[in-house]
């Protein structure tokens, strides 16, 4: 499976792409949402884990992006960030994001859980 | 399951690692801006610096100084979305606060313990009446 991590933190960007590798997927990222973005069509992910707080195009832009592109039905995205107000929730999924996960509450089995089930419904 | 103590070595060098940059970019611009010296792109490094020091803290469990951060990721925010009037007095208390974690982020290196930062989040929520 390949994932593409859009994360502008190197903390989680090592931390997240060190685990999912160990369970043996394909990572691929990118440290804001402008490279992010225009990495989905080169390296064609199965499903993307996106941060919203990032430089040069946040995770609401690239949600919109997709969107406009037709993407956004075809990848699963997986919101992953801190903000965890209903508001950036409810954006988030109103531009087409699949679910979100509070990366700093750390618990990866249920991370992979959700990974596999969206992947199984795109 | 969550981070377990073989994480939180693995890792430790890691946080430290973007930690220690994301503090130092702080201190400088707290005080450019403790001098006058304000534009878009300090606000926005100092707002995006503490979100992100404060995430990775609370990951690693280092609650205290994801707390104080996270007051300061909030100052910014607010500021930012014009509901919040950053006076020179919150800047002035939000430097010293970030000056407390250095000294978190030190002796986390050095003991692997963080500084118990209550009293300085508990002093800045007050001063800034920040509830979140």
């Amino acid at each position: 499976m390949k994932i593409l991590l859009i994360e502008d933190d190197t903390f989680f960007r090592g931390f997240y792409s060190t685990k999912l590798k160990e369970k043996g997927m394909e990572v691929e990222v990118a440290p804001d949402g402008e490279e992010g973005f225009n990495k989905i069509a080169v390296f064609n992910p199965d499903l993307i884990l996106l941060d919203i707080i990032m430089p040069k195009k946040d995770g609401f832009e690239v949600l919109s992006d997709m969107g406009k592109a037709g993407l956004i039905n075809k990848i699963p995205v997986l919101v992953f960030s801190t903000l965890g107000g209903e508001k950036d929730v409810e954006k988030a999924r109103l531009l087409g994001a699949r679910g979100y996960v509070n990366k700093s509450f750390f618990d990866f089995d249920k991370l992979y859980t959700r990974i596999m089930d969206l992947s199984k419904k795109a | 399951m969550p981070l377990t103590p073989d994480d939180k070595i693995k890792y430790k060098a890691l946080y430290l690692q973007t930690a220690k940059p994301y503090v130092s970019q702080m201190q400088e611009i707290i005080h450019a801006l403790q001098n006058g010296q304000e534009d878009e792109e300090k606000l926005e490094t100092i707002h995006r610096s503490a979100h992100s020091l404060s995430s990775q803290s609370t990951m690693m469990e280092y609650a205290s100084t994801a707390a104080l951060s996270h007051v300061i990721e909030l100052i910014f925010r607010g500021k930012k979305e014009k509901t919040l009037e950053v006076t020179p007095e919150i800047i002035n208390e939000t430097a010293k606060a970030i000056e407390q974690i250095k000294a978190s982020v030190d002796a986390i290196e050095s003991s692997d313990q963080e500084l118990d930062l209550t009293k300085d989040t508990e002093a800045l929520r007050g001063l800034t009446h920040i509830q979140e």
